[in-house]
Parts: structure tokens; C-alpha cells; sequence
């Protein structure tokens, strides 16, 4: 018997409602061991970690709904899973409890070409819905870096960005409709093909909840045409400035490309001795640029890119000229995070956002925070939404290191407050930066949306701890406060 | 206005004021609106509905251009900021409303047109709000960049909502670029199966159209006719408009697989001027008249329903691509809103008209919690 306290309300994990639970799923999916919880530990975010008491994976959403009934009839908290690569803490059990990991829901349900939409389970791969839509001119177009393993329940709750989003927008934009489990049992749809109907737009709410208004069952998505076209560049830079310069150009030109990435020498050096891809080691910085649309449209729109990247200072610009050579840049850049393990033994990635026309202005400060603190940042992010990725370079064993690296974030973050921006772009709030929720929003503000969670969850037993101060001031003691170790991302 | 007196119309200049407002009208068991009430409206609960005007706070709160982004106060009229996003050849790419309302009252109330096809709606483009509710808590949500995933996403939950969560104050909005060129053609059928080939094919074109709209006429002696550019010719009852955006170049090359496209229709009345499409959207306030019942449906099954209603003698029109259909409610006719709810209840979709259904009307559990949060004296009337 172990204890789990949510903060609000302590609870107790009895034999009878471990009982219960398994008479739900059975014992083969559900795990209670010690050993075995321990991969439960954490997500992504691996700073702060605290271990469920069982972890269940229901497969359908019946039996979801009989584990949050128990859930609620025990007043046992519970946090709902995907493929655990939340890099906030997301799935973080924090006060133990119930998690409920949704991979064994992965079924799409249907697929509908000439409507435009697909339903799919929650923990149905992001990129397995593209796959299954190859050949038939459509695709799923919000592409996080992690596509290949982060799940679509996953999206909708932390409402993920990619590098595609800059055009084609971000999951809120894609989700049509959600079937989800409320905290208190009950199987509730809410909007579905034809939109939100008459009412309130609850699907928009309900994405980038993070989990705290319930488990997702089953989600409505839209699906995009592919382009007709599209032209890869990289464009090369001596100096960051240059870069940021260009950055802006594009945009201020009325241009919205696809995807406008911006990696620096750090993070080029690292990806070029993992992919041999040809990029040059002495230059300061790069854009990976694509834009997409007609064919008769792409080229001009090509031109005037190189044109505006050649004035900011570019010394060259490349245009790719095979689907090879661009599937090669993209899995460079959705792949990076798999290179920055050559640079250094930990690092720790943020996620600011500043408006794009701040982007040279940060990316100075960074550069200065990263000389005072004596910490090597490198840099890879999507430039074209002003959404930085700076990835903070360290060894974990040194703790006064780390103490450096924390400081340097929080200075980072707090200047994209500053320059207008906010804290996270798409990897939402979790645990990891609930303390910056009372530096971007009022009281009132945080006093309206702890109501609105009230509204969805009532006793606080889903997800405890998240998103909110209010919530994360409790519970948090039981957090094991390791080290910042290694953590992936972009 | 005839019939409301000027002490009962209060025109606030900022947010707290808006707030102090609303405090009083709930320690008065008052109620206000942002929208003029007439005394005989029925959804006033209150003796006293004083109505909010936000023609103070009607400036541009920070435009960076170059961000592509712009906060104003939520009492400008559209067509005002439209202006000033035009002098940066910028857009806020939505229609289907009346020029002269504010930009608060085109968020509260989801207006939508013909270039939703294109350019998605109002959701897709609200990213940050200042708003108080109904307990006079002024409260923001979203911010001034494109991407931020901080908090709730309570912008999404006042799009729509129609005064009844808060009055909006202040709100951000993403922008697009004013395409250099537009172009408008339409497209007439003599059956419905041609036009449902057509839509099929248009589903997965190579242009990539702005706009889908049909007119749909009705097959018996037409009882009803919409407004707008019904074909009205017997022999080719069913129209499609398509309009694309891009350098002149691409869009006449989409012009020609739009020809392709919808082989089995012909050709007319090609309006070759330069204001084609947004001539065409304007005439699509239609869509907002309290006198139109609103379908909505999904688009394969467009062309059954609207074809079920010509049937009954209605004839219809609206947005293809998304699967809106709007059927014109002349006065006296009491059945036509039982006739859409039949229709659509054998295929899909919902029934809905702007008088009459109001999301704040919605009974599922969670909506009449954010109600009772946002909301909990009553103080809005919707
Ligand atoms: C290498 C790497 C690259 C990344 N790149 C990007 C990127 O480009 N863009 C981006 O936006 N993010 C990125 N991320 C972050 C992460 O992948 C996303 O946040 C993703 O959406 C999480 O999905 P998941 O299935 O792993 O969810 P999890 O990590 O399991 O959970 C995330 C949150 O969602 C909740 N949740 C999960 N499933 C459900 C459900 N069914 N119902 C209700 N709540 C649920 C959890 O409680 C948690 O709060 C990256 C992460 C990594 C490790």
C-alpha cells in the first residue's frame, strides 16, 4: 500500500482498487512493480520525477471510462500518456497515483478523403496517420520534430507546433472534434465533422489543456492537400545577424513559406558530422527555407527569397534539387536533436517565443547570457513563428554547472516576456514552467482560468500539479528534484 | 436606438471601466449587452438591459507589421482596420459581415464567408484577448506572438461565444498578406450529378481555390429564392463560384484546371475585374441575415441535401467547400426550419439560424459550467 497526495487530497492506493483496476484491464496491462514503474518516472522534461503507483493501458474507451470511475469512487488522482516526449513534465504523476497510458489506442478509426477528415485513437503516432494517407494526395500537416514517436492525444493536449506549422498552423487549428473521459467518469463528445455546431468552440479549449480536462478517447482531425510543389533552400550566413536580418526580410515581404528554420554553427558542426550532408562547417548560421503551392508559383516565390537572403548578406543560397537531397535536409533538421548528444553529456532545451521581428534581438541577448554564464547554447528553432529553441550545454555531474544553466534559462525566458513573447511556443507549460505562469498573466487572469478548469475538472484529480500555479504550489514536495539531465528536443 | 433612452447606453473608454460597469450591474441586478436590445426582446431577464458601446475604444493598440500580427481595442469597426492592414498590403482574411461592425462584435460572433475555404476562420486567426466577465475580472489569454501555447486557450472559447462569456476589449490577431491578384469564376450545371462530379474533382484539384460557393435553385416553381447571384435559368440550375489568389501568372493557370475541373459545367459570366472576389464575398452577408437558416453539413453530402430541399421548393446557397448551406426563411413560412431539420436528419450536420440559436443557450453540462463560471449573475444578455 503506498500513499499518493495530490496536494488538495491525500490518497490511499488499497488492494481493492488495484483489484478493481485489474478486473478492468487485466493484469497483463497493468503494472505495479516497482522495477517496472520506474520508465515511468518522468517524460522528456527529466528534471523533476516521481513515479506513478500503476500504470494502466486500456484499449478502448469503455475501459478508460471504468478506470476514471474508479479513479473518482477512490479519489485517486490520474494523469493520462502518450509516447511520454511532453518536454515539460506533461506526465509527470506528481503526488503518484493512476497513469493512463493511451499507446494501446492506436487505431484510425476512419478515414474521409473527399470531407477532408480523419478520426483517429489518441495514441495513434503522429506520422502513422501521414503514412496511412500516402498516395492519396493528403497528409496530417501539424509535423512535430518527434512525428515519429509523440502520439495525437499527446498533440491535442499540449497543442504541438513543427516546422510546417510557420503555413499550415498549429494542432488547434487541425482538431475538428474530441471524444474525451471527464475526470468524473462520463464519455463526452464534443464537436466532430461538422465542427463545433452551434455552441461554445469546446474543441478549441480543450487543446493545449496538457491533460487537465480529462483523457482523450478519440479526436476528429482535418486533412490537408499536399502541395503541388515545393522548393527547398538552405541559405548560408557569416553572421547571425545577417541571418536574423533575413529572417525578417522574408516575412516583411508578405512572404509565408512553409517552413523558415534557422540552425547555427553549433548545431550545423554536430548534424554535419552525423549526416555528412555537405553543410558548410564555417559558416555562422543557416535557413532551411521551403515554400510550397503551385508549381507555376514556387519558383518566383524561390527567386525572390534567394533575392532577399543575397541582400541581408547571404553568401549563398542552395536550392535542392532532388526529393532526395531535400528528405536528406529534413531529417537533418528533424533529427538534430539526435546530433546535440555529440556535443555535450546533458542539455536542456527551451522553447521561448518572441515576436519575429525580435528574433535578432534575442538571439544577442542569448549570446550574451551564454558568454556571462560561461554556457554553450546552440541554437536550432523555427525562426519564421519567432519560436527559439535554445539548447543549453552541460555536464550534469558539475553542479555548479547546472546552477548556471538554470539561471541562464530563466534569464532567456524572462527576456522573451520582456521583448513581448511568451514562455512556450508548443511545448506547453507542465510542470516545468508553472512559476513563470504568474510573470506572464495576472491574478485575474490565473483566478478565470483556475475556474475554467474547475469547469472540466472539479476535484483537481486529473493531471494535479500542472499547467496552473495554483495547483503545482502543491503536491510538488513529492517530487524528486534530481539534477537537469539529458534532455531531447527541438 | 429609437426606443432606448442615452442614459441607457454607456460608453466606457477602457477595460476597467468595462469592468466597473458590469460590477454595477450586478449589485443593481442589472443587465447589459454589447448589442442593441430592444425592450420587447425576449432574452432579457432584467427590467434594465443597458446596452455597452466600445466606440471609445476604437485605436490601434500596437501594429508591427512586420510581426504580421496587430492588437486593437475591440470597439474599431472592421472596416477601419481592414484600411490601415491595407496600407501594409496586409489582411484579416474574413468575411461575410456588415463593414461597419466592430471587431469585437465580428470575434464574439464567429463571422464567417466564403473565403474560410481558403483562409480557415476567425479561430484560426484570434491570437490574444483582453475580455471582462461577468464578474467583472478582467482577464487576457493568449499574447502578441503567433505561437504560445501558455494557459488556457480561452480565445478560442470567446470566438463565437456572442457577449455571452465577457465583453472583448482588446484582441490580437494573426495577419495574412493581400494576395497581388484575384480572380472569380463561376461555373453553371444542368444536373445535380455533373455538380457533384465537379466537386469530387475540385476536392482535389491542382489550384487551389480561395473560395468554393454554390447556388442551388429549386426544381419546382421556385417558391423561395435566395438572395444574391442565384442563376435563376431553369435550364441550369445549379451554379459554382471558385475564386483564386496569386500573381496573375498563377492565376490564370488555375483558371484552366478550374476549367478542367468542372468539365461537365459551362462557363459564364466571367467578371474579369480586379474586385471579382471580394464583390463576391460582400454579397455573401447574406449569410448573416436573421432571416437565413444555416445548414451545416459535410461536403459529400452537399449536393443531397441541397437537392432534397430544391425538392420541397427551396431553393439555397453557401459555402461548398465547407458544407454550408443557407436556405433564405421568407416571412409567414413557418415550415421550413422543420423541412432543413428533416433533411439534415438523414444525412448529417445541424440546423441553425442567428436569432434563434445562441450558444449560450447550449444545455450540455459543460457549456452551462462556463456559463455559471464566466457568468454567474446573469449580467450578459444575450
Ligand atoms: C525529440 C523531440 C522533439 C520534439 N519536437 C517537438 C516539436 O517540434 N513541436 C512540438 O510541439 N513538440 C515537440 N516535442 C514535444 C512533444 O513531442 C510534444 O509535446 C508531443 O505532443 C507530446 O506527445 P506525447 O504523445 O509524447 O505525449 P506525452 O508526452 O505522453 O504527454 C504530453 C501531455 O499530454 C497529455 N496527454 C497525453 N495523451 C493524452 C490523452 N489521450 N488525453 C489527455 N491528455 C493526454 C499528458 O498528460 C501530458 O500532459 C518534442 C519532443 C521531443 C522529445
Amino acid at each position: 500500500m503506498t500513499t499518493a497526495d495530490t496536494g488538495t487530497t491525500s490518497c490511499v492506493i488499497t488492494a481493492d482498487f488495484l483489484t478493481e483496476l485489474a478486473a478492468i484491464v487485466g493484469c497483463a496491462r497493468l503494472l505495479d512493480s516497482r522495477d517496472e514503474l520506474l520508465v515511468y518516472e518522468c517524460d522528456g522534461y527529466v528534471v523533476e520525477k516521481s513515479v506513478p503507483d500503476v500504470v494502466v493501458f486500456p484499449e478502448d474507451a469503455a475501459e478508460v471510462v471504468a478506470i476514471v470511475a474508479a479513479c473518482a469512487s477512490y479519489n485517486v488522482p490520474f494523469v493520462p500518456r502518450g509516447a511520454g516526449t511532453s518536454l515539460a513534465g506533461g506526465c509527470l504523476p506528481v503526488g503518484g497515483g493512476v497513469m493512463i497510458a493511451l499507446t494501446k489506442m492506436r487505431r484510425i478509426l476512419e478515414i474521409n478523403l473527399r470531407d477532408r477528415y480523419a478520426v483517429v485513437e489518441p495514441g495513434v503516432v503522429n506520422v502513422n496517420l501521414t503514412r496511412a494517407l500516402a498516395g492519396t494526395g493528403f497528409h496530417y500537416a501539424p509535423d512535430p520534430s518527434s512525428q515519429g514517436a509523440c502520439t495525437i492525444g499527446g498533440n491535442v493536449a499540449t497543442n504541438s507546433g513543427g516546422p510546417h506549422t510557420l503555413k499550415y498552423g498549429v494542432t488547434v487549428n487541425h482538431v475538428i472534434g474530441i471524444e474525451f473521459v471527464s475526470p468524473q467518469g462520463e464519455l463526452i463528445e464534443i464537436g466532430g465533422p461538422c465542427g463545433k455546431g452551434n455552441g461554445f468552440d469546446l474543441p478549441g479549449l480543450f487543446v493545449g489543456s496538457e491533460g487537465t480536462f480529462g483523457v482523450v478517447t478519440k479526436v476528429w482531425v482535418r486533412i490537408t492537400r499536399n502541395p503541388a510543389a515545393y522548393r527547398t533552400m538552405l541559405a548560408i550566413f557569416d553572421s547571425v545577424d545577417d541571418t536574423t536580418q533575413a529572417i525578417s526580410n522574408i516575412i516583411g515581404a508578405g512572404i509565408v513559406p512553409a517552413a523558415l528554420e534557422m540552425m547555427d554553427k553549433g548545431i550545423v558542426g554536430a548534424l554535419e558530422e552525423a549526416f555528412h550532408f555537405g553543410f558548410p562547417l564555417d559558416a555562422e548560421a543557416v535557413l532551411l527555407i521551403e515554400v510550397d503551392g503551385l508549381e507555376v508559383a514556387v519558383d518566383a516565390e524561390a527567386e525572390t527569397i534567394t533575392r532577399l537572403c543575397k541582400d541581408s548578406g547571404a553568401r549563398e543560397v542552395r536550392l535542392s534539387q532532388t526529393e532526395q537531397e531535400r528528405a536528406l535536409l529534413w531529417k537533418c533538421r528533424k533529427q538534430a536533436f539526435g546530433a546535440i548528444g555529440r556535443l555535450s553529456p546533458s542539455y536542456c532545451t527551451q522553447d521561448g517565443v518572441v515576436p519575429r521581428t525580435k528574433v535578432p534581438e534575442i538571439l544577442r541577448f542569448i549570446a550574451e547570457v551564454s558568454k556571462r554564464h560561461d554556457i554553450r547554447v546552440v541554437n536550432v528553432f523555427h525562426a519564421g513563428d519567432g519560436n527559439l529553441h535554445p539548447i543549453l550545454l552541460f555536464d550534469e555531474r558539475n553542479t555548479e554547472q547546472v546552477k548556471r544553466v538554470m539561471l541562464a534559462s530563466d534569464e532567456i525566458l524572462g527576456k522573451c516576456i520582456e521583448l513581448g513573447g511568451s514562455v512556450t511556443g508548443e511545448h506547453g507549460i507542465g510542470v516545468e514552467k508553472i512559476s513563470f505562469m504568474n510573470r506572464l498573466f495576472t491574478d485575474e487572469d490565473l483566478a478565470v482560468m483556475e475556474d475554467v478548469r474547475k469547469a472540466f475538472n472539479p476535484q483537481g484529480r486529473c493531471s494535479p500539479g500542472k499547467l496552473l500555479p495554483t495547483a503545482g504550489a502543491c503536491g510538488m514536495e513529492h517530487i524528486e528534484k534530481n539534477l537537469p539531465g539529458r534532455q531531447a528536443a527541438m | 436606438m429609437s426606443d432606448i433612452s442615452p442614459e441607457q447606453v454607456v460608453t466606457p473608454a477602457s477595460a476597467e471601466e468595462v469592468a466597473e460597469i458590469v460590477r454595477a450591474a450586478i449589485a443593481d441586478r442589472n443587465q447589459i449587452s454589447t448589442r442593441y436590445i430592444s425592450p420587447s426582446d425576449g432574452n432579457s431577464s432584467s427590467d434594465v438591459v443597458k446596452r455597452v458601446n466600445l466606440q471609445k475604444m476604437n485605436s490601434v493598440v500596437e501594429y508591427p507589421a512586420r510581426d504580421m500580427t496587430v492588437t486593437v481595442e475591440a470597439g474599431m469597426p472592421v472596416s477601419e482596420l481592414g484600411g490601415i492592414l491595407a496600407e501594409e498590403k496586409q489582411q484579416l482574411p474574413i468575411d461575410g459581415f456588415a463593414p461597419s461592425i466592430s471587431v469585437g462584435a465580428l470575434v464574439a460572433g464567429d463571422a464567417t464567408g466564403p473565403r474560410q475555404y481558403g483562409y480557415g476562420t476567425l479561430r484560426d486567426y484570434v491570437i490574444g484577448i483582453e475580455a471582462v466577465d461577468g464578474q467583472g475580472r478582467i482577464f487576457h489569454a493568449g499574447g502578441r506572438v503567433v505561437k504560445n501555447v501558455a494557459g488556457y486557450d480561452l480565445c478560442r472559447l470567446v470566438v463565437g461565444s456572442r457577449g455571452s462569456l465577457g465583453i472583448l476589449t482588446r484582441i490580437t490577431f494573426k495577419l495574412k498578406p493581400l494576395p497581388a491578384c484575384s480572380m472569380l469564376r463561376s461555373f453553371r450545371f444542368r444536373d445535380t450529378a455533373g455538380l457533384d462530379k465537379s466537386l469530387g474533382r475540385l476536392n482535389v484539384t491542382a489550384a487551389n481555390p480561395v473560395l468554393l460557393d454554390f447556388d442551388f435553385g429549386a426544381a419546382a416553381p421556385m417558391q423561395q429564392q435566395t438572395d444574391g447571384s442565384g442563376s435563376g435559368n431553369e435550364h441550369f440550375p445549379q451554379t459554382l463560384h471558385i475564386g483564386v489568389e496569386g500573381t496573375e501568372a498563377a492565376c490564370r493557370w488555375q483558371l484552366d484546371e478550374l476549367r478542367k475541373d468542372c468539365a461537365e459545367g459551362e462557363q459564364f459570366e466571367s467578371d474579369d475585374s480586379a474586385s471579382a472576389v471580394e464583390q463576391h464575398c460582400r454579397n455573401a452577408e447574406y449569410c448573416w441575415n436573421d432571416n437565413v437558416i444555416r445548414i451545416r453539413t459535410i461536403p459529400s453530402k452537399l449536393v443531397t441535401v441541397a437537392s432534397e430541399l430544391a425538392a420541397t421548393g427551396y431553393s439555397s446557397q453557401g459555402h461548398a467547400g465547407n458544407g454550408y448551406v443557407f436556405v433564405k426563411k421568407e416571412a409567414g413560412d413557418g415550415r421550413i426550419r422543420a423541412i432543413c431539420e428533416e433533411v439534415v436528419s438523414r444525412h448529417s450536420g445541424s440546423v441553425s439560424q442567428w436569432s434563434v440559436d445562441h450558444p449560450a443557450d447550449s444545455t450540455d453540462v459543460l457549456s452551462l459550467r462556463l456559463r455559471n463560471t464566466f457568468d454567474p449573475h446573469s449580467v450578459f444578455c444575450n
